[in-house]
């Protein structure tokens, strides 16, 4: 009795789980995108391509893993209360890396250029990126099926938007 | 349970054997000839009486067993129930994701309806990732060259050794 409930309790639960990763991303980017001075683009893999990748089957299905591409744009000189808003934003980013066990691909320090790459992988999974300069911070998430051919298709082929068709 | 009484329980048998026994009587005898304390006159008929409470007693094992089955039926109803609610919960989480606008702006907080906008700034952010993936792939590759020199010089070195090992005997 005791483990058909605790199995219940695992299908009620499971589904939460898997989507908790992905909601707190969101809820941080819903968080910062209503501040000043931020900007917020939000992409559906409709609009996006992949270097060269065309209407090939192959770029079909990596984009059919995306769900979403979202992506936040911080101005070093924006603040909230006396504090950077980018510090804030990387505090709470920081956070959510160490508590949803996030895995660190890459980590690029070129000159003035900073890019780290984090990621989880699975259905509901996680490409997150954090690009920052002199000027700015940029916070970009590839969220949906992330596995293999994502992460290195984003790596190698270079995502791109995808141009109009005229 | 009160004594019974030699006459009574010859009287309840002949009620019994006839068929005008009450349901208490029955009970009785049953109790009576499954203690194991029966008058010896009755030894012919006490296995009867006991077999019958054997069944009785598989009987109630049959209800339990069956009030267990109901209760499995209901706890697996429930679970599917609640197994069918959270799908309907997670569908309903997901819905709104997938049925977003294609492109969505927000600068200041506020939406910004112009969508040839919105995806230059998406094409700069990109771009700027691709770039730096693209000094990531340099230094792979360099990695990869140096990798590939590696295995030419440790080639080279296994060739020495049989130089060497050959011109041993020829400076002897």
């Amino acid at each position: 009795m005791k483990k058909i409930a605790l199995l219940a309790l695992i299908v009620v639960l499971l589904p939460a789980a898997l989507i908790a990763q992905t909601k707190q991303i969101n809820d941080i980017f819903d968080k910062y995108e209503k501040k000043r001075s931020i900007e917020s683009i939000t992409i559906s893999p409709a609009l996006l391509d992949f270097m060269g990748g065309g209407n090939s089957q192959e770029t079909k299905d990596l984009l059919s893993k995306i769900t979403e591409l979202r992506i936040l744009n911080v101005p070093n000189t924006a603040t909230e209360n006396g504090t950077q808003i980018r510090a804030m934003l990387k505090r709470d980013l920081d956070a959510l890396i160490a508590s949803e066990s996030f895995t660190r691909v890459i980590k690029v320090d070129n000159s003035n250029e900073k890019m780290e790459m984090y990621m989880i992988k699975g259905n509901k999974g996680v490409l997150l990126f954090m690009t920052s300069d002199n000027s700015t911070f940029t916070v970009i998430s590839i969220l949906g099926e992330i596995d293999k051919t994502v992460t290195s298709a984003v790596m190698n082929g270079g995502i791109k938007i995808k141009s109009d068709k005229r | 349970m009160e004594k019974l009484t030699k006459q009574t329980i010859k009287m309840m048998l002949d009620k019994y054997f006839e068929g005008t026994s009450t349901l208490q009587e029955e009970k009785a005898l049953r109790a009576y000839f499954t203690s194991g304390q029966f008058d010896p006159e009755f030894a012919e008929i006490a296995p009867m009486f006991e077999y019958f409470a054997d069944e009785a007693d598989h009987d109630h094992k049959r209800v339990v067993k069956r009030q267990f089955r109901i209760n499995r039926n209901t706890t697996f109803r429930i679970a599917s129930v609640m197994a069918a609610a959270s799908l309907v919960l997670f569908t309903f989480l997901m819905w709104p994701q997938q049925n977003e606008n294609e492109l969505k702006l927000m600068i200041n907080g506020i939406s910004v309806n112009n969508n040839e906008l919105a995806k230059s700034k998406a094409d700069d952010q990109l771009e700027r990732l691709n770039s730096l993936m693209a000094k990531v792939g340099t230094n792979v590759e360099s990695l990869d060259k140096l990798s590939k020199v590696n295995d030419a010089i440790s080639s080279l070195d296994k060739v020495n050794n049989m130089l060497s090992i050959s011109s041993t005997p020829n400076n002897k």
